[in-house]
């Protein structure tokens, strides 16, 4: 991840000088992190939101000062920002968190289950979490931010974050345990017990 | 990446403790326990590699990229070639003071031979002689125009040299201003006449080397007249001469 990183500030750099295939890489590492964060808060707007939200990175990119980490929480300001004016514009909540959870993979059946998780079945299942706690997990797991940046970008204390991204990590347990378990309750009963998630407080 | 379901069972690796909540959330997995947690799955999964659809609008933001470089290059551009602009005209002017000043120096005769200095006839120049003009065409005393100038006995110049803006001619004109200054107030200011000798001043390379420069230009011709510049070589050409060598003009 931090050679990763290393690369990804590199591209920053080129990209800032006019390298357009070093922007092209930043876009890739970026987009569809951005695309599923902001699904999550504004759903299939999001794309129409990531393309407003690039324009205005391409547009301000010159003036940006730091390394690939700190590109990471410049675009999610921006792209944040974008989305909550798409929302406030529309006077709409976000839809995700109430939609996508039935979209959750290994609902089926048994057969499925072993599959893997898609990205977006994945981003659903957080996107189901309570939104704080969703969002929390998205800046720091999907976004790549650290908790300074999430702290700042949520407008609370780097400790609060913490607490709510752990909060939302242990609710995703809970969930994936009884989205998984549930077909398995015959075989497995152990699994299958209701589990007083701490997260569920 | 799957998360392993086998764990399902075992509710111990379910639970998440700080430690491996925050690893999760970092994306370090140190421990294998971490990684094989169901959670870490779905993280992995979250944060799968890009489909294609996802990555639809890479084109329309090159795009965006090379536009914005281009309007930020023209942009930056303008400022290039307004400053390098603004670097010729600096160095245009140094060379034309260098210039002046080689002449003011070494050549005030080639000055008086030309009959002009290189600096009066740059348009911004021309406010400064207001008499040039009206006098150009015929009158012979061209510094007479100004009134509160004593006109310099020998002002009236020769076939090539009717034109005002002559070194000669402004030097008359600025030594019987500072004269009539002087005769009238010591403490005369001198801006009054600036304007109208920047040129001189100019060509002499300062105001405190007009005289000198002056010395020069009208030796070359006539006699100067001494008493009134100080700063000149007292070489002191008395004003018999002076006469003398101006009506030969």
């Amino acid at each position: 991840m931090a050679r990763t990183d290393k690369c990804l500030s590199t591209a920053l750099r080129a990209a800032q000088r006019g390298d357009q295939d070093a922007f092209r890489r930043l876009y890739r590492a970026v987009q569809p992190r951005l695309l599923r964060y902001l699904f999550v808060l504004v759903g299939e707007a999001a794309d129409q939101v990531t393309a407003q939200t690039w324009r205005e990175i391409t547009d301000g990119l010159g003036d940006f000062r730091g390394d690939f980490q700190r590109f990471r929480g410049w675009v999610t300001v921006i792209g944040r920002r974008r989305a909550l004016e798409h929302l406030s514009g529309r006077g709409s909540p976000a839809p995700v968190h109430a939609q996508q959870p039935a979209r959750a993979a290994g609902h089926d059946d048994a057969g499925r289950v072993a599959e893997p998780l898609s990205a977006d079945a994945a981003i659903a299942l957080i996107g189901g979490l309570p939104a704080d706690q969703g969002e929390a997990v998205l800046l720091r797991v999907v976004m790549g931010l650290d908790t300074r940046q999430t702290a700042e970008i949520l407008g609370r204390s780097a400790e609060a974050v913490q607490a709510t991204a752990c909060q939302g990590l242990r609710n995703l347990a809970d969930r994936l345990q009884r989205t998984v378990a549930a077909p398995r309750t015959a075989d497995e009963p152990g699994a299958a017990a209701p589990h007083p998630a701490p997260g569920d407080r | 990446m799957s998360f392993d379901r086998r764990h399902g069972d075992r509710t111990t690796d379910r639970e998440l403790d700080e430690d491996t909540a925050e690893d999760l959330l970092g994306g370090i997995w140190r421990d294998p326990k971490t990684a094989a947690h169901p959670v870490a799955g779905l993280l992995a999964a979250a944060t799968a590699p890009p489909s294609e659809r996802e990555l639809e609008g890479e084109d329309a933001a090159a795009a965006a990229f090379r536009q914005a470089r281009l309007g930020s290059r023209r942009g930056r551009g303008h400022g290039r070639t307004a400053h390098r602009a603004l670097l010729e005209l600096v160095t245009a002017k140094a060379i034309i003071a260098l210039a002046v000043a080689g002449t003011a120096a070494g050549g005030a005769a080639l000055a008086a031979n030309t009959g002009h200095l290189p600096v009066l006839e740059s348009p911004s120049s021309s406010p400064a002689p207001p008499s040039a003009t009206a006098t150009k065409s015929t009158s012979p005393a061209p510094t007479s125009g100004h009134p509160r100038h004593s006109p310099p006995p020998g002002a009236s110049s020769g076939p090539g040299s009717q034109h005002s803006s002559t070194p000669a001619a402004l030097c008359r004109a600025y030594l019987a201003t500072k004269k009539a200054d002087r005769d009238r107030k010591p403490k005369a200011p001198p801006e009054a006449s600036a304007s109208e000798f920047a040129p001189l001043i100019a060509a002499a390379g300062g105001p405190d080397k007009v005289p000198g420069y002056c010395a020069k230009v009208l030796t070359g011709k006539e006699k100067k007249p001494g008493k009134e510049t100080p700063k000149k070589k007292p070489e002191d050409p008395d004003k018999k001469e002076k006469k003398k060598a101006k009506q030969k003009e």
